[in-house]
């Protein structure tokens, strides 16, 4: 086979490996997943962002025992008892990857920061919010997104990106998630409605201003101001929503959960976020999450006396080396607590939370800045996954097959997403 | 270019660089021979330039181009590039609308309102690469919005405050009733659990818990706990003058009790801090110090440092004056200098309790605080005025909401007036919110700050009204050089210059630029653009080991991050020419970085020259820890950043950037090595070679800085073994220094002098990397091809007026892309 004709086999091999297997067995299920009855559990998705990374040497399984004969590795040992529930993945990345302090900036969306000739940061719409669109009409808020780090090691904007490539601001705290969620509002229908209204007519009157200034702009200004119109226009819908949920009260969880103590950090902070996106769920609030989860105050609430950049580099330092993979398992222990409530919180049709959700945990980063191999780890449901396994991956394969993959698992409309080639075909199969 | 050298890509290049690999982006088959078709064709024909004349394509490892095929290729591109770059400069760079950046927000803010507001809840805008003032990446979103209108909001309701202003009074702490006390109560409270410990394991009969333990080890575990702080405990309370003031101290490793003054009043204004104190006369100079701070004891934000003077036996009284915001919360904390990080305090601790087995011990001892305050002065005063005039006889609400939102709105649109339907607008929620009950203050807040989250304020509007490029009117001149020098509207002189018509005239223009530089608001500039052009974000990077570098805390810092930002302002402001950055005969420090350098005879906090002899590795950018530290990862120094900072910032030679994933160095750890064969270890594999063998003897000739930026003569390095916390200094070897090394351009160096003087041969080079970021900075977009000419026009010019920074500036703010729109 000459150079050319190579080459035109392997730009067109991954579309062909995806179409036998989405008439096969698949594609007929993700469309009829689209149509939602009353009485069939809803889907739902769940990103946690780490930020820096996890400790490589004992993250990852033997890299020579791929499939479900694995030893969990030692970072991971408190996830034990949900082996056959979670899936480790190696050798996923994203090719456009290129900043080494960015674990959350590009992890949901994989785009290249530099697509756009003269501008310095360029992002596209991340995968959560491919889901939310789809997913968040129903439901009072239409994603929830936590933001309890800095930029230290997620890196600039947000974890959640809008489909301008926009960044969405988190909650910075999970106070402030249970007050969006169960706090009651006293104040009468008509005043929120006139509160609502007010804000309506705020936009209305910035929009005015626009419109005069743009008068005269050349293309690429008014392409700029553009953006502002697109802001204003997503506010209103936000409100319609808002006004649509004004009569609607607030659902509380079977077991309600207690206003959580502004001075929550590190990990008791990281359970609560958890605790909260149950109940969440538990009220069918939302189906879409994504959690830029705290560092500094983790690893400080571990006993540890490093920040997390720090520990990030911890090749050479035994104490960082201790501390970082103290800081693995401390995580794998919150996640298999949290896996354990999933399974334990049953939806109307019988079914649990745990089988309709999937959940995500991980980073654009590992050990250092290594921006390959990002740690992947994956459990629930929702997306007809088998779990069990230790999927070692052909290098390079683009982490946007996951995204694609859990997209189209869960019945998200989606026919690709970012650079993706494909989906994970070994996820669906037993 | 002639369509010949496409089958010398073809041969060479495609094997990576075609349409379906497309490394790096590059794609080689798609890419037009016409150099000049457009910037973006022709940024990669000049990227493909520097590559092949640099030797660093095709990799060491592939196929080398013939040299005749390489001269043939290189020859054509040369003269294609030139070409290009003329025919590009006039239909290029073009700028993009942008909004203004945290900065610049809340320097406008400051100016509108009187005083400077917390923006701490809009997004930094200096994450995203490039300079923060680059239009076409400063995007907004919908959240953005609201957080503008909720800062405006907060911002306005302190600014229209119309509570009191407080008299002003002088409050005295005796830290020894507050603050000693907590080391008397810490000394009870250990003794006590020794006692109830030796009364629970001397009998048989009670359960732990009558005695206050969950068990026998948790008892034992507590008791000996216990015995070990006590000691600390027990030096603090036996000396005498802990009854008559307090030492500052952080103890058992963690806890750093601050002494804190009454709380200040929210209303902002001028406090006067006195403090009585003196420091230990056996102690070292740098640890003479005491650091001043605001908020509450656990997180206050640090405000200086100042250095004490006097002794234990014969205190002394500093003075330090001090501005708060209106706004401002909490109290004045007053603690020991300190560290960043954590592990430092600790390990300092606990190496102290090794030597003399109690701890850290104390240095300075305060014997008592005092605040006066606060004291105004009428900006805030005036501003308010300005900002709420009051109703006229006979004028009607909405005609007096009317008059206030339109002189409101064009202030802060710079000038222009608003659009009347958004005046209307805003009338009429005035009144809707009058005759829901609100007050005219609530009311008119809400207008003011939609105005100040609306287009016409957040952006920078500069119409054309047609597609071809524009001289900027005299106004929009103002406004942009005003925001070039001080991230800030233009004040009421260079208004009055644009609407005479005649800050256009080169002369006018010249003189406003030379004032608006000369103005303390210029510092605005200095610190943004030396921050991002030098990649100082770094510093910041790494949190210090202090049992290598104990020498180096927060307070070291902060200073050297000044230390630079002064040495450009004295180099500016005393007119020499812009290389003596690279190399010159004196220092700005104050007394931290003396007592770091060990440099005498240096009083006093503020920055100040200091003459340095030939001999001294200090003088220009090379000689301060700031680079330095940089260059290092908080531990060891790593020659291939620095060397790799050299090349980008002074040699203006910037290597390609790293690929993703680089092999790491630590596979060699465990091993004792020096930093030169590390490094030089690195360049086993060929891919790193290529690059590194250029980078990294800059790098060896600076190994005699230390990772905080200290000289050394050897190089020690300590291998950290498993097991536990190590508390005492590791295993280590010391390495002799082998400075020597070779530039890019072949200039040989046998120590760090000799780098010194050879990097300061490349004057031209480092003018132009000047030039080129100068020109992005200003311009609000990333440098491009069709600059070319413009950089070498403001370096000719500069170069005819001694290539002093300010000559720089003048001939780019005199230049027509300057000028234009």
């Amino acid at each position: 086979m000459n150079q050319s004709t190579r080459r035109a086999f392997l730009a067109s091999s991954s579309a062909f490996v995806a179409l036998p297997f989405l008439e096969s067995f698949g594609y007929r299920r993700f469309a009829s997943a689209a149509h939602v009855t009353a009485d069939v559990a809803p889907k739902r998705m769940i990103f946690l962002g780490m930020g820096y990374g996890v400790t490589t040497e004992t993250w990852y399984p033997d890299i020579k025992t791929p499939g479900c004969d694995y030893e969990i590795p030692e970072s991971l040992q408190p996830l034990e008892k949900h082996k056959k529930d979670i899936t480790i993945f190696q050798n996923l990345e994203h090719a456009n990857s290129r900043d080494g302090h960015s674990g959350s900036t590009f992890w949901l969306t994989g785009a290249d920061r530099y697509a756009v000739p003269g501008r310095s940061f360029h992002n596209t719409i991340s995968v959560d919010q491919v889901a939310a669109a789809q997913f968040g009409g129903g439901t009072r808020f239409t994603s929830l997104h936590l933001n309890g780090g800095d930029d230290n090691g997620h890196g600039p904007g947000s974890i959640s990106w809008n489909n301008q490539g926009k960044p969405i601001a988190g909650m910075p705290h999970p106070v402030a998630m249970y007050h969006k969620l169960f706090s009651s509002d006293n104040m009468p229908l008509a005043q929120r409605q006139a509160l609502l209204a007010d804000d309506r007519s705020a936009l209305d009157t910035v929009l005015s201003d626009a419109r005069s200034v743009t008068k005269g702009l050349t293309k690429t200004d008014k392409d700029k101001i553009d953006e502002y119109f697109q802001s204003i226009r997503e506010i209103e819908v936000r409100i319609a929503k808002d006004e649509k949920w004004l009569t609607v009260p607030k659902k509380q969880p079977t077991s309600p959960i207690k206003e959580p103590s502004e001075t929550l950090e590190g990990i008791p902070e990281v359970e609560m976020a958890y605790d909260l996106m149950l109940a969440a769920m538990q009220v069918d609030a939302s189906r879409v999450f994504t959690y830029r989860m705290p560092g500094d105050s983790f690893a400080s609430s571990l006993g540890s006396s490093y920040s997390v950049h720090n520990l990030s580099h911890h090749p050479g330092s035994p104490e960082r080396t201790r501390d970082s993979i103290l800081r693995d398992q401390k995580n794998a222990e919150l996640l298999a607590g949290f896996i354990k409530k999933l399974k334990a919180s049953k939806e109307p049709d019988g079914s649990s939370l745990y089988d309709n959700v999937t959940l995500t945990f991980g980073s654009n980063l590992r050990t250092v800045h290594s921006l390959n191999n990002c740690p992947t780890l994956v459990t629930g449901g929702g997306a007809g996954f088998q779990h069990g396994r230790h999927l070692v991956m052909e290098k390079k394969t683009p982490l946007c097959n996951l995204w694609l993959s859990i997209l189209q698992g869960s019945g998200v409309q989606a026919k690709t997403f970012g650079d993706a080639t494909g989906v994970i075909n070994e996820l669906f199969q037993a | 270019m002639p369509k010949k050298h496409l089958a010398v890509f073809k041969k060479y290049c495609f094997d990576c660089h075609d349409a379906a690999s497309k490394e790096g982006q590059l794609d080689l088959e798609r890419l037009s021979l016409e150099v000049s078709r457009d910037i973006s064709t022709a940024e990669w024909w000049s990227k493909i330039l520097a590559a092949l004349n640099a030797g660093e394509m095709p990799p060491m490892d592939a196929e080398q181009i013939t040299d005749a095929e390489k001269a043939a290729l290189l020859q054509d591109l040369s003269v294609q590039m030139v070409k290009a770059r003329n025919i590009l400069s006039d239909s290029g760079g073009e700028i993009t609308l942008r909004r203004l950046n945290r900065r610049e927000y809340q320097n406008t803010l400051e100016t509108l309102l009187g005083f400077r507001p917390d923006v701490s809840s809009l997004p930094a805008d200096d994450g995203t690469g490039g300079f923060d003032t680059a239009g076409a990446s400063l995007f907004f979103s919908a959240d953005q919005f609201e957080q503008y209108r909720a800062t405006a909001t907060a911002a306005l309701k302190v600014a229209l405050s119309d509570r009191k202003k407080p008299r002003s009074e002088v409050r005295r702490v005796e830290p020894e009733e507050t603050h000693s006390k907590e080391y008397f109560d810490r000394e009870e409270r250990l003794l006590d659990a020794i006692k109830r410990a030796d009364a629970f394991l001397a009998q048989d009969d009670k359960p732990p818990q009558e005695f206050g333990f969950r068990d026998v080890a948790h008892s034992e575990k507590q008791s000996q706990r216990s015995k070990v702080h006590l000691k600390q405990m027990q030096d603090y309370t036996r000396r005498p003058q802990a009854k008559d003031g307090a030492f500052l101290l952080r103890y058992e490793g963690h806890k750093r009790p601050a002494i804190s003054t009454p709380k200040v009043n929210a209303a902002g204004g001028r406090y006067i801090l006195r403090i009585r104190a003196g420091a230990d006369d056996d102690s070292p100079q740098r640890q003479r110090y005491l650091t001043y701070g605001i908020g509450n004891p656990k997180e206050n934000q640090v405000l200086g440092q100042v250095k004490i003077s006097g002794t234990v036996a014969k205190p002394t009284v500093v003075e330090i004056p001090i501005d708060l915001e209106p706004g401002a919360s909490g109290a004045f904390q007053i603690q020991w200098r300190d560290y960043k990080e954590q592990a430092s305090r600790y390990v300092t601790h606990r190496i102290q309790r090794e030597i003399n087995g109690i701890g850290q011990l104390p240095v300075v001892w305060v014997d008592w605080v005092e605040v006066e305050g606060p004291l105004f002065d009428e900006r805030p005063t005036t501003a308010k005025a300005a900002l709420l005039p009051s109703q006229r006889s006979g004028e009607d609400d909405a005609a007096y909401a009317r008059r206030l939102i339109e002189s409101f709105a064009t202030r802060a649109f710079r000038g222009q007036p608003p659009a009347g339907e958004f005046v209307n607008k805003l009338v009429q929620r005035y009144l809707a919110r009058l005759e829901g009950g609100s007050g005219h203050r609530d009311s008119i807040i809400d207008s003011y700050a939609l105005i100040l989250s609306s287009p016409g304020f957040l952006y920078m509007l500069e119409p054309r009204g047609g597609d071809r490029p524009k001289r900027l009117t005299d106004r929009e001149l103002a406004v942009r050089l005003a925001y070039f020098l001080w991230s800030a509207p233009p004040d009421d002189e260079l208004y009055a210059a644009a609407d005479a018509g005649t800050l256009s005239r080169g002369d006018v223009l010249r003189t406003q630029t030379a004032r608006l530089l000369k103005d303390h608001r210029s510092s605005e500039f200095i610190s943004s653009f030396a921050h991002q052009w030098l990649d100082m974000v770094r510093l910041d990077m790494f949190d210090f080991d202090a049992r290598f570098h104990p020498e180096f805390d927060q307070v070291v810092r902060r200073s050297a991050r000044q230390e630079v930002y002064a040495t450009i302002r004295q180099v500016l402001d005393s007119e020499q020419p812009l290389d003596t950055l690279l190399k010159t005969d004196f220092v700005m420090i104050n007394d931290v970085l003396a007592d770091f350098y060990e440099l005498p005879n240096v009083e006093g906090s503020h920055f100040r020259k200091v003459p340095v002899p030939s001999t001294s590795p200090r003088g220009g950018l090379l000689g301060t820890a700031a680079i330095h530290v940089m260059g290092a990862d908080g531990t060891r120094s790593v020659p291939a950043v620095r060397g790799s900072w050299v090349l980008k910032h002074l040699l203006h030679d910037p290597p390609p950037p790293p690929p993703a994933n680089i092999p790491q160095l630590s596979r060699l750890s465990g091993e004792l090595r020096s930093g030169r064969d590390l490094q030089t270890l690195h360049q086993d594999a060929p891919q790193c070679a290529q690059c590194h063998r250029k980078i990294d003897p800059i790098g060896f000739g600076l190994e005699n800085f230390t990772a905080a930026g200290l000289w050394r003569e050897s190089e020690t390095v300590y291998v950290e073994s498993s097991g536990a916390k190590k508390l005492k200094l590791p295993k280590s070897e010391s390495f002799e220094i082998d400075p020597s090394g070779t530039l890019p351009r072949g200039e040989e160096f046998s120590n760090y002098f000799e780098l010194r003087d050879a990097i300061a041969s490349y004057d031209a080079a480092f003018a132009r990397g000047f030039t080129e970021h100068l020109i992005a900075y200003a311009l609000g977009r990333p440098y491009e091809i069709s600059d070319h000419n413009l950089a070498t026009e403001i370096t000719q010019q500069a170069s005819k007026e001694g290539d002093r920074i300010d000559a720089f500036i003048h001939a780019l703010v005199q230049s027509e892309p300057f000028r234009r729109k």
